[in-house]
């Protein structure tokens, strides 16, 4: 299994090319920050790598990936359904009774340090639970690539230091994970980084703000 | 995905809340509980319009201005009207118990009876028949005797005959059983229902022709003038305005089935990225959608039941099957609204669902 990513260049009809000659190539395993500006693209950037958008130019090789797992930005669930019943969810798709499903979810739950909050129901989460309950929910249906988007965008400090340190364990688990962020602190908490700000097209000025979280 | 984890899924949803079971079938049990109760209350009245006609004898018919053939008329019942009877008038009649008044007398067939008695009592012809009336002022009952200055009269029967619109002739009146082969008769009546063209013409086939002027008074008229005359009952029913409920609850099922999916797309996308098979989130959905559509649709059809049985005096299983059909458009519209919505989520539409919530 690997993702192989040639000479990607990407642009939206009627607007400025985001990026281009992205080239790499991610083996599993590894956990992967994308790093960039606003608009730099790092959503697009997961999109792309996902299948659902069609690049602009180059091409995106998903050797031996068939499942993709999509972890947004704001965490969405059933707000009357207890965390637990959202981790079960996808073992019981793959076809586990309701019990193997549930003693399965209660270990990812502990992983993800939510073991006390597995009866809770989703509304009464707050918002760094909810990530690492989308992320806990995520890695149950065993997708070979997991793509998350700006995890701790909405997050406070500690809410997102939590989450960059679930995100961390994440390597070593056989799939190939993607983070889009612009927070140094889930940077860092990943293996390796592509910052979307070194394949923009001469002549795109980053702002100061967002160029100060990516080159540190 | 097992049939049971499917199943305590929906149930699940229900129980917490997450499919708006209550609100939906409340929607449910509203939109076909008024379009069947609506239904249910129009064909009830267009019953009651026709018990009213029937029981006011506006569906008699009899023709006029002619000479008629009493066994001609008589023959016409089964095929066609249900009942017919031939009338002449009759010589007066003198009761001895009320010295100085002459009564009016009518000479009728035997078939004549028949629509007098309806199916409450038989057209016995060994006597005269009197109207309730008279019966109550002269305290007769069917099988009493009275006299009068031609001797002691049999009385064979009583009718009823309310000042309702219809002939006031037979109001007060003795009617005298005569053959239908004597004489010819001034007029023919023919009962049925529903009202035909058709009778009109069997009543004229009873007019003897006689070859003058006379021929061409002859006409059709009602026994009670009271109602409408053209009034066609088969057409009523066709045309009543709740005909359209059957359409309106298809349109409010559809919408109620588009709109229980719609509001939770991006939960199944959701569910179809999270390993779901589309055939698994569909069965998911019409166990969820039994509890709350069907068991509205359960308790529609139930209270119509009992409306039915209280309000249709004819046939209320008759009634309540026509006014259930609106119901059951009601749960068709969301089962196929439900099923095609459901086909359309895809986890395709999960980044742009996301981003557009």
């Amino acid at each position: 299994m690997r993702l192989v990513i040639t000479d990607l260049a990407h642009r939206y009809p009627g607007t400025d090319v985001l990026f281009e000659h992205l080239s790499l190539a991610i083996e599993p395993g590894r956990t992967v920050a994308v790093c960039g500006p606003s608009g730099s693209g790092k959503s697009t950037f997961l999109s792309l790598v996902a299948g659902w958008e069609k690049p602009y130019r180059g091409t995106i090789e998903r050797d031996g990936i068939s499942t993709v797992g999509w972890v947004f930005q704001n965490p969405y669930g059933v707000a009357s359904r207890t965390a637990l019943d959202h981790v079960v969810f996808p073992l019981l798709a793959k076809g586990f009774s309701r019990r193997q499903a549930q003693e399965q979810a209660r270990e990812e739950l502990e992983r993800f340090d939510l073991g006390y909050a597995a009866g809770r129901l989703f509304r009464e989460l707050s918002g760094g639970e909810a990530q690492r309950l989308m992320l806990a929910r995520a890695v149950c249906s065993r997708p070979d690539m997991l793509l998350v988007d700006e995890p701790t965008a909405q997050l406070d400090t500690r809410s997102a230091r939590s989450v960059a340190a679930v995100l961390g364990n994440l390597a070593g688990q056989g799939m190939i994970v993607l983070v889009a962020t612009h927070d140094p602190k889930m940077r860092d908490a990943c293996e390796s980084t592509i910052d979307l700000a070194d394949y923009a097209p001469a002549g795109i000025v980053e702002g100061p703000e967002e160029a100060q979280g990516v080159a540190s | 995905m097992k049939f049971s984890s499917i199943w305590s899924e929906a149930c699940r949803n229900v129980a917490s809340g997450a499919s708006r079971a209550v609100l939906f079938l409340l929607a449910v049990l509203i939109c076909a509980l008024g379009l069947g109760g609506v239904e249910l209350g129009s064909i009830t009245s267009l019953e009651q319009q026709a018990a009213q006609r029937i029981a006011a004898d506006a569906d008699i018919s009899t023709v006029i201005g002619g000479k008629v053939d009493g066994t001609a008329c008589d023959r016409l019942a089964g095929s066609g009207p249900q009942a017919s009877g031939a009338m002449r008038t009759g010589p007066s009649v003198r009761l001895l118990a009320s010295t100085g008044r002459e009564l009016s007398s009518y000479e009728v067939t035997p078939g004549m009876l028949a629509i007098l008695a309806g199916s409450g009592q038989k057209a016995d012809s060994t006597g005269v028949w009197v109207s309730s009336l008279m019966a109550g002022d002269f305290g007769l009952s069917r099988s009493s005797t009275f006299e009068t200055t031609s001797g002691r009269t049999h009385v064979a029967g009583v009718y009823d005959w309310p000042r309702d619109g219809r002939d006031s002739r037979f109001a007060y009146s003795i009617l005298i059983p005569v053959s239908p082969s004597s004489e010819r008769f001034e007029e023919c009546w023919a009962r049925r229902w529903p009202v035909s063209s058709g009778t009109d013409q069997l009543l004229e086939s009873t007019v003897i022709a006689t070859g003058s002027a006379t021929d061409s008074n002859i006409a059709i008229s009602r026994v009670n003038k009271g109602f409408d005359q053209h009034y066609d009952a088969a057409s009523s029913y066709l045309g009543r305005p709740s005909r359209l409920a059957g359409l309106l609850g298809l349109v409010a099922g559809v919408l109620i089935g588009f709109a229980g999916i719609w509001r939770r797309r991006l939960l199944y996308a959701a569910d179809l990225h999270s390993g779901q098979s589309k055939a698994d989130q569909l069965l998911e959905m019409l166990c969820e959608e039994a509890f709350w559509a069907w068991t509205g649709v359960v308790c529609a059809v139930v209270l119509l039941a009992g409306a039915a049985v209280r309000l249709v005096r004819s046939d209320p299983w008759a009634v309540w099957a026509a006014s259930v059909r609106p119901v059951c458009l009601v749960l068709c519209g969301v089962v196929c609204a439900q099923c095609v919505t459901c086909l359309c989520v895809r986890q395709s539409q999960l980044f742009r669902l996301f981003k557009n919530r």
